[in-house]
């Protein structure tokens, strides 16, 4: 039997097998409950429903109806009668529905019940609406312990409307009763509103408190959760309940609101010898175990229950922590980025696995991070952990074998649902699948249709009641984990499954349990019987204890099913030592944090980093590091394992990792060379693209979500088609949203336009942000840019029959007058010729005959060199008037010319003067 | 003095929640039922109230509200362009065309006028080509759709004409300015012209239109106080403050809203230069725990700590801005007011978390969901899509009637109509389902938004 840690001692039930009976440890560890009526309960609660019902059970208020206005006007009525208030939940649901906002009758049904869950919800509200169907499923895991209600605190004038301000539907509150039982203390649930999450909450809060009977337990306590507050309480020497010990029983709930994951495990020790052994002088005390240190509780004895969890909250450490990112405005993961570089672990949280093997290896590491005097505690804590790993891996395997009935018996009733669905009409009352059934078997063919039998033609039922709330894509993940966990089934077993299609037709509205009538009358008051066994001090099992056995044997198949249709277990493939981490976090300046997000529910922030979860190993499992003050963020390529994350951390503390940048999806549409197209750029291709040798490309800057970039589009198209025979450039756009850059290319403000020019990749230039972003400055920006020949080709190129006219006047024009220049310069030349023959013969002592020789020189070269260029000049604009169609040779094909005049311009290029065509581009 | 825009590095991952995602399936789903919503209000409206200017809801017929020029059906017309109906669409042009008369001797608001009639006038003249509407030659710079906004905006234009440029808040279509008009006009009354004139002015040639605009933005913001805030009404002949508290809500709103939106759609910076030194006063003294407060112009003291459901427009331009961060921080706040009443009342009082007496009523403004349109296309987060379902399913749920959508008065839970509260209107509701499906169809449909996609 896998349930060998069930060891019978005296009082002491052991709590790794969840026990099927209500409030576990209340009674099971209070012993005398009648003794303690009269104890009070001090609530405090910041939760803002109400932190004390007290019973006026005949105070039922009857407030079904509310005003109606009624104005009657001349064409019709104003105002519309309130609608009454019409029930929220199938009439058959297991969750009570007090539609009327009923609180009294409510109240009353609370006391009923050490443990309530109850649902203040507004009809209207979309996450009520949701909300519904994961509390009836809840409902279906656990209403053999816990009393399932739901109130409608919206509808005007009804009692809870008017008692309680709820400031966000829906809420969701844990009612637990005090001892005495004339009141309930009210604990908020904020964690994630989907069953699973809620199944564990709930199954937590059943049993919060852990027995610690030895040295070992308290070991096992570490090794599964962050930290340990352990209380010693006496229970053998009083014949009560031990003073202090329902402030801690209720620190220990209340720490379930702050914690949302078992990060903290609460332990109780009742052995003296043992309390010894772990250094606790008297009962009443209360110790808070660390990773690194143990701290101790000195008002213990005389703390309420806040006192408590908040003296524990102020002083727990922990190496590793979860953050919890829920749907309302929180700032949880950007105040821990905040701090430093943090190391984010994404991977799945199942809420109803107990162990999660790749956060383990995280707080593995973390412990070793953290270790900086080398103390031998927190290594052998983290060398533990690792042993630990092993075991929950076979104690797995043993798991699936000893729940194979319990799993084949699902699939059965499974298969049977499907067949009598077939036998129904397709209707929205098809029946439902009873996948989440739990325990009961037989009687599940019963169901019945009836929110779908309510009238709908009424405006206040919408259809929405009788619509799937699975959507598809989630089924088919279901059936796929169905269908692997199917591999440990028979063969027999497992041809059923593959033809099942449970979610098909799937309907909600009309879901039906035979268990309902066990759910309506669910309290049961403290079993006297309970106490018996406390008694037996001997050791002896009796049936009671063997059913409780057979009950948390079937709880664990119950998790392990519903487990494998949220998503499988991961476990982490360690083949090789890792490299020692000891003390690293305290050995550099970039110290690391390290949290863990629930890839399960928020793989949209690891997507938006640049992780593609689906691809990873172990499933949906990536390591980031994200240093926010550096602006850089890091992605562990290889699959989770103690080595590569050790190593990820070795790389990133010496500076080795790459910054990650982002980058969007590829565009796939490629450009007709027809088309005038702004290719769309990524930071995959960008630097590719840009510096190639011989392009010139102009790119555009802007991001999706920048209004003023929205209106840029025409003027780019409109210089991209300007520009459309220009040899050698290109138009792109890259959207920064999606795409991380260099530094050297990022930009304070968009649109930003860049040009990365032909050949001088270095020379890149932004254009100017405080001119209009208009299509001529656009232009001139473009062309102030280009180099010369191509500035010559991109005028040529924009000539029409008229400009070509104008540019052979032009040239005409320009010619006549470097004739002309020629003929003074020439006759210049002559004069100084002339004159410095003349100067030559006369004496050389004429005063400053020396500087007159000289400036006659110098003067002599450069009107030689005007001559040459003005030569250049003319032959240049010989050509030109060549390639410039006339009205008769309009034949000459565009790019013929082109090519021609690249041609020119390249000899020319070569021949060292760009000069001249600038001189031409202007007289053009 | 250039338009900014903002970028900070993983900003947009970081700070807020993440919602668990929303599937395809889901979306359809969503935009088919917005879809379904407008076509319920419209062929309400189509069947019960046409040709007067509004359906009522409650009593299923029609009424003339503003004008009597069959407004929600020129209002409606851009948003069967989004639906892309384009025989409805035809037909709805061609009925204005053959039915519209603007030389009538009535009073109109040149506020109204101009945001509904020549808004919707315009963008349904630039959506007209895409919806197979035979256009005339030198479309877009011609057409009857565009001769009739003109026509229009002439009969506005009398208002334009004072001392200070800012118009007055009423004008007759056949007169001008009716005698003993009031001078004061509303800052919001003032400076939300930019966007239809600006695109009149480019389309037409004629600069008249954007020019006025411009004066009458600049009007008010040559009169802003010592300390950069502008009030809440002011003599259009004088110049002076007739109220003087400021805030970024009802009397002001649009004031803002138009400076950005008209400079990213003419490319103006010079109108974002007037807002960046706006915002940076109002984040000075308004600004309190992503809240906003209303303030006495001069000192900046505050006056008021409630929170507008017409204020829900400032995470939007915010949003357009680049300040993703801020605009995120804000919307939480006024979903979180959506989730304690299942819609926005028009007054919250933020220190009480309560909505005082009266002041409850939801004329289903389209502000908020506005904003998490612009938020959703920013981030892409489906945090902002689910809020938009939230709002989609109230109002489904309890705003629903027989031949449209009514208000809401919840503390009686009981539906007003229009004459009573005043300000529902039909094309509230209609606009308000253009954005919604604007969400789910990641479309943008803000009439500004449209001119900006075409132009």
């Amino acid at each position: 039997m896998v349930h060998s840690k069930l060891v019978y001692v005296g009082i002491v039930v052991h709590s790794k097998l969840v026990v099927h009976s209500r409030l576990a440890i209340l009674s099971r560890l209070v012993v005398h409950s009648s003794l303690l009526v009269h104890s009070k309960l001090v609530v405090h609660s910041k939760f803002m429903v109400h932190s004390k019902l007290v019973v006026h059970s005949k105070l039922v208020i009857h407030s079904k109806l509310v005003n109606v206005v009624i104005v009657v006007h001349s064409r019709g009525p104003l105002t519309r009668k309130v609608s009454s208030p019409q029930p929220f939940f199938p009439r058959h649901s297991l969750v009570s529905d007090f539609y009327t906002g009923d609180v009294a009758k409510l109240t009353e049904r609370l006391l009923g019940a050490d443990l309530s869950l109850v649902v203040y919800y507004a009809p209207w509200d979309r996450d009520s609406q949701h909300l519904r169907w994961e509390m009836e499923k809840a409902a279906r895991y656990h209403h053999e312990q816990i009393y399932f209600a739901a109130v409608n605190c919206w509808h005007p004038n009804s009692e809870c409307k008017t008692r309680y301000k709820i400031r966000t539907y829906p809420a969701i509150v844990l009612h637990v009763r005090s001892v005495s039982g004339t009141e309930t203390k009210a604990l908020a649930y904020g964690g994630p509103r989907d069953a699973g999450h809620i199944i564990r909450f709930l199954s937590r809060a059943l049993h919060p408190l852990t027995h610690v009977a030895s040295h070992a337990d308290l070991a096992r306590l570490q090794m599964e959760h962050n930290a340990v507050v352990l209380g010693y309480y006496d229970f053998s020497t009083v014949k009560q309940l031990p003073r202090g010990f329902i402030s801690y029983y209720l620190a220990s709930l209340r720490s379930l609101q702050h914690h949302k994951t078992s990060a903290i495990a609460w332990g109780v020790v009742t052995n003296h010898k043992v309390a010894t052994a772990l250094s606790f002088n008297e009962t009443r005390s209360v110790h808070l175990v660390l990773w690194n240190t143990t701290l101790v509780f000195t008002n213990a004895a005389s703390s309420n229950s806040e006192g408590m969890s908040n003296w524990v909250n102020k002083w727990v450490d922990e190496t590793t922590i979860w953050v919890d990112i829920p749907g309302t405005k929180s700032m949880a993961l950007h105040s821990v980025l905040q701090k430093g570089p943090t190391l984010i672990l994404f991977t799945p949280d199942n809420p109803y696995h107990t162990v999660n093997d790749p956060f383990t290896v995280l707080r593995e590491i973390s412990l070793d991070y953290s270790n900086c005097n080398q103390s031998s505690r927190v290594s052998n804590l983290a060398r533990y952990l690792s042993s630990l790993r092993a075991k929950s891996r076979i104690q797995l395997r043993q798991a699936e074998r000893v729940c194979r009935s319990y799993l084949q018996n699902q699939l059965h009733i499974l298969h049977l649902s499907k067949q009598q669905f077939n036998s129904k009409d397709e209707t929205c009352c098809g029946s439902e699948p009873s996948s989440e059934a739990g325990t009961t078997t037989g009687d599940q063919q019963s169901k019945v249709c009836d929110m779908c039998t309510h009238p709908t033609r009424t405006l206040t039922t919408p259809e929405e009641l009788c619509t799937n709330p699975i959507s598809w894509e989630e089924d088919s993940g279901l059936l796929h984990h169905v269908n692997k966990l199917m591999t440990v089934f028979s063969d027999s077993c497992r041809h059923l499954m593959l033809q099942y299609s449970p979610w098909e037709h799937y309907s909600v509205c009309c879901q039906r349990n035979n268990t309902l009538a066990k759910a309506k009358s669910s309290y049961i008051p403290h079993t006297p019987e309970k106490k018996e066994a406390f008694d037996v001090g001997s050791g002896h099992p009796d049936d009671r204890i063997e059913k409780l056995v057979a009950l948390a044997a079937e709880d664990q198949c119950k998790r392990l099913f519903h487990g494998s249709l949220v998503a499988p277990h991961s476990f982490v493939k360690d083949q090789h030592p890792a490299p020692d981490i000891t003390g690293l976090g305290c050995k550099t300046n970039k110290t690391l944090t390290f949290v863990a997000v629930d890839s399960l529910r928020h793989g949209d922030v690891a997507e938006k980093l640049g992780v593609n979860l689906t691809t990873r190993e172990p499933q949906k499992t990536a390591a980031v590091i994200v240093d926010v003050a550096r602006e850089a963020h890091f992605i562990m390529d290889a699959s989770l394992s103690k080595l590569t994350l050790a190593n990820f951390i070795i790389n990133y503390t010496h500076g080795l990792l790459d910054r990650i940048l982002v980058t969007g999806h590829v565009d796939t549409n490629r450009c007709k060379p027809s088309q005038i197209c702004i290719q769309e750029l990524t930071s995959e291709n960008y630097l590719k693209f840009t510096q190639e040798m011989g392009k010139m490309v102009v790119v555009l800057h802007y991001s999706s979500n920048c209004a003023a970039c929205t209106t840029v589009g025409h003027v780019f198209m409109t210089v991209a088609h300007m520009a459309r025979h220009i040899p050698n450039i290109t138009f792109a756009r890259i959207n920064i949203l999606t795409n991380t850059l260099p530094w050297n290319l990022y930009f304070q403000t968009l649109p930003s336009i860049i040009v990365h020019p032909h050949y001088r990749k270095s020379d890149s230039s932004v254009f100017d942000s405080t001119l209009p972003l208009t299509p001529a400055n656009l232009m001139s920006f473009l062309v102030s840019n280009l180099d010369p020949s191509h500035r010559l080709s991109l005028a040529l190129s924009t000539c029409r029959d008229d400009c070509h006219e104008q540019v052979v006047q032009a040239a005409a024009v320009a010619t006549t007058q470097l004739h002309h220049l020629m003929t003074v310069t020439t006759t210049k030349l002559q004069d100084v010729l002339h004159r410095l023959v003349k100067l030559k013969e006369t004496p050389h002592e004429i005063p400053h005959w020396e500087n007159h020789y000289q400036i006659l020189v110098h003067t002599k070269h450069l009107l030689v060199r005007d001559i040459k260029t003005q030569r250049v000049k003319l032959n240049h604009l010989n050509q030109v008037q060549k390639l410039v169609p006339s009205n008769s040779n309009k034949l000459l094909i565009e790019s013929d010319l082109l090519k021609s005049l690249q041609y020119i311009i390249q000899s020319k290029s070569n021949s060292k003067k760009t000069l001249e065509s600038s001189t031409l581009h202007n007289e053009l | 003095n250039k338009m900014t825009f903002l970028f900070v590095y993983l900003q947009v991952c970081f700070l807020m929640s993440f919602s668990t995602g929303m599937t395809e399936k889901e979306r359809i789903k969503l935009r088919e039922e917005v879809r379904g919503m407008f076509y319920h209000a419209y062929e309400g409206y189509i069947k019960y109230a046409y040709p007067y200017d509004e359906l009522r809801p409650l009593s299923c017929d029609g009424h003339d509200t503003w004008g009597s020029y069959s407004l929600t059906l020129i209002d409606a017309l851009d948003t069967l362009g989004v639906m892309e109906n384009k025989t409805e669409f035809q037909r709805v042009v061609e009925l204005i065309i053959e039915k519209a008369n603007f030389d009538v001797n009535i009073n109109v608001s040149v506020f109204e006028t101009s945001i509904r009639i020549l808004g919707g006038l315009l963008s349904g003249h630039l959506m007209s080509k895409k919806m197979g509407v035979d256009v005339e030659d030198g479309w877009p710079c011609a057409g009857p759709l565009l001769r009739i906004s003109k026509d229009v905006a002439d009969k506005l234009l009398p208002a334009f004409d004072t001392p200070t440029g800012m118009p007055y808040g009423t004008v007759n279509l056949r007169d001008g300015v009716p005698e003993g008009e009031t001078p004061i006009t509303c800052t919001a009354g003032v400076g939300t012209y930019i966007i239809e004139f600006g695109t009149l002015s480019r389309l037409t040639g004629d600069p008249v239109y954007e020019e006025v605009a411009m004066r009458a933005l600049h009007g008010i913001w040559d009169h802003r106080s010592s300390i950069n805030l502008v009030g809440n009404h002011i003599d259009v002949l004088t110049g002076r403050w007739a109220a003087q508290d400021s805030g970024i809500g009802a009397g002001i709103d649009s004031y803002f809203e138009y400076l950005v939106k008209g400079a990213a759609l003419l490319q103006k910076p010079e109108l974002m230069a007037i807002f960046i030194e706006a915002r940076t006063a109002i984040d000075k003294y308004l600004h309190h725990e992503d809240w906003y407060l209303w303030a006495t112009m001069t000192k900046g003291y505050v006056t008021m700590a409630v929170f507008q459901s017409l204020e829900a427009y400032w995470p939007g331009v915010l949003a357009l801005l680049g300040d993703i961060n801020s605009a995120q921080k804000i919307i939480f706040n006024y979903h979180q007011v959506w989730k304690q009443f299942g819609f926005t009342p028009e007054f919250y009082n933020i220190p009480q978390a309560e909505a005082p007496v009266n002041r409850e009523g939801y004329p289903l403004r389209p502000e908020l969901i506005e904003s998490l349109m612009y938020l959703y296309q920013a981030t892409k987060d489906d945090t902002f899509l689910e809020m938009g379902a939230d709002i989609l399913t109230s109002i489904q749920h309890t705003a629903k009637t027989e031949c449209g959508y009514a208000t809401k008065q919840p503390s009686t839970c009981s539906y007003f109509l229009t004459r009573r509260t005043g300000c529902i209107t039909w094309e509230r509701q209609d606009k308000f389902i253009k954005l919604a499906l604007g969400i789910v169809s990641l479309k943008l449909v803000d009439t500004s938004i449209i001119l900006k996609l075409i132009l």
